[in-house]
């Protein structure tokens, strides 16, 4: 099958079995907690209302195992605006370890491959146990750090029940509980002007193969509209 | 948050603008089918109608531990909600059972095993573009509170129409402030403006966009009054659409967007672009609570 073809086909949300996988094999981070899993990133509420970039990069940055680090520090130094997404980018390369590599993964009007595509990197990076930043909300005025999920094994297909999301907003707090639906919502629909996360290019080699291999096998839990109907894995009869 | 605190000089670009004529907010997914399923890349209205009916279809026909399983699908009543929400925390959330679970979660499990947790069922609007998902429309959710029996607030969910669980978080104290009471609304609203307001048709909406994100587990308060939609941002912000606000069709806002590159869409403070519904409308920001939000983690001196 041609690729763009093959990609064209995947639904998204169909790249779990990835996670999935991996972590019953044995790779990644915190593999003894089973279909629940959480990456054990450390938990800042951001020190200003404007301080979601500065609060990601500190999660990171102790995840990484590396000092506590003022925000107000990080936020001077990565250019004291952050509102721009490439600032982001460019303050996890300055502070953390495993994001050195760190680069603005976006897609501006993303179509579904585009969607899968960011959704399989995501899913890669979190498989090595590297943190990833989205960008979440339709306004795309937030930020956050991912910090694990959970899957059931259906027998036949994998279902994404959850993605755990420390959202530095303190209303929110840690470990928001996205049903998987609601965080394709949240991440990347197609109504958005742009999708974007950053990420450790590291951290997603490989992501395109993943998403080739386990095609067709995820079922998306919960309410949110991130997949159709007939696009999200095993449908009941 | 990821705002400017400028006056939005990006929203001066607006390709699309237009008046007064406009009916009041929320714009429905039915007054812009051709341009969701432009946007989707489906054929036309029809068959995204058709995508909505399969998926209802799914969730009345699915069966206990399917992906689509809500024990009252469709419910109605808030004992329904009620217990759709317990089914998703107990069979899908927390299903390795409590023992593996830290406080305060632990104690919430136990208490809602044994009915000591008390669920309080608010039915939310859905202003956010979400409302017209290219799976299923909707135009409104359920909130669902969960408090100890000595009235303490422990966590939050949310139940979509269909049944099936949205998302679930343990409250935080600025989420708890952040909850307006409508009996009380006109008090603060004249305490913000220094006047009073006579309020009508108050209701809870999750709108996005906002600078403190009336997200779903903190929806936004909104109201009319003098002609005009109002919006009670977490207590501590209070905006007006305006007659005259300017509007973007979501498919203007993807386009301006990406001509414009990502900084564009960044949130202003005073005027920011906000979802009301299938549209974005600039908002103004007319009043603060300024000791309130400071309580809620915005900068002092503002």
């Amino acid at each position: 099958m041609h690729r763009d073809r093959f990609f064209r086909a995947i639904p998204l949300g169909l790249v779990l079995p990835v996670l999935v996988i991996a972590f019953a094999a044995g790779c990644g981070g915190a593999l003894d907690d089973g279909p629940s899993y959480q990456m054990g990133v450390p938990y800042r509420a951001q020190a200003e209302f404007n301080f979601c970039v500065p609060a990601s990069i500190l999660m990171w940055r102790l995840y990484d195992g590396l000092p506590e680090v003022s925000q107000y520090t990080i936020f001077n130094n990565v250019g004291g605006a952050p509102c721009d997404p490439y600032d982001a980018a460019y303050g996890v390369a300055l502070y953390t370890n495993s994001g050195s590599d760190a680069y603005l993964d976006l897609t501006y009007s993303p179509t579904t491959t585009e969607r899968d595509e960011l959704v399989s990197r995501q899913i890669t990076s979190a498989d090595r146990g590297i943190p990833i930043m989205p960008i979440v909300y339709p306004s795309k005025s937030h930020v956050g750090i991912i910090n694990g999920g959970k899957y059931a094994d259906k027998g036949t297909y994998w279902e994404w029940e959850f993605l755990y999301f420390h959202n530095p907003d303190p209303a929110y707090g840690a470990n928001y509980y996205y049903t998987g639906g609601r965080w394709l919502d949240e991440f990347c629909v197609a109504f958005d002007a742009y999708c974007g996360q950053v990420i450790s290019v590291s951290g997603t080699s490989g992501w395109s193969s993943n998403l080739e291999t386990y095609e067709g096998s995820v079922s998306v839990y919960g309410g949110g509209g991130g997949c159709l109907p007939g696009e999200c894995g095993p449908l009941p009869v | 948050m990821w705002i400017e605190r400028t006056t939005g000089v990006a929203l001066l670009a607006f390709v699309t603008v237009t008046a007064a004529a406009e009916a009041a907010p929320p714009v429905d997914c039915s007054d812009r089918m051709d341009e969701i399923a432009q946007i989707v890349g489906v054929e036309g209205s029809a068959q995204l109608r058709a995508q909505w009916a399969k998926h209802r279809h799914f969730v009345l026909h699915d069966k206990p531990g399917g992906s689509y399983y809500a024990p009252q699908p469709y419910p109605k009543a808030e004992d329904a909600v009620l217990e759709n929400f317990r089914y998703a925390y107990f069979q899908k959330l927390f299903d390795q059972g409590p023992d593996r679970l830290e406080e305060p979660e632990r104690s919430i499990y136990v208490g809602l095993e044994e009915g000591t947790i008390i669920g309080v069922v608010s039915k939310v609007e859905n202003w956010s573009l979400s409302r017209c998902s290219p799976s299923r429309p909707v135009p409104f959710y359920h909130l669902v509170r969960l408090f100890s029996s000595g009235g303490k607030e422990l966590a939050r969910a949310t139940v979509m129409p269909s049944g099936l669980l949205g998302e679930y978080a343990q409250v935080t104290d600025v989420a708890s402030r952040a909850w307006t009471s409508f009996e009380s609304i006109e008090g603060r609203v004249e305490k913000m403006l220094g006047r009073p307001l006579r309020v009508r048709r108050a209701r809870n909406v999750a709108i996005d966009g906002l600078p403190l994100h009336c997200g779903p587990l903190t929806p936004c308060a909104v109201f009319e009054a003098e002609g005009s939609t109002w919006i009670l941002d977490r207590g501590a912000l209070l905006f007006e659409v305006g007659p005259d606000a300017r509007r973007e069709s979501v498919l203007d806002h993807r386009e301006r967007v990406r001509r414009e590159g990502a900084a564009a869409q960044a949130a202003s403070w005073s005027t920011p672009l906000v979802t009301l519904g299938f549209q974005w409308v600039e908002v103004a920001l007319i009043a603060e609570d300024a000791e309130l939000a400071k309580l809620q983690g915005l900068s002092e001196g503002r």
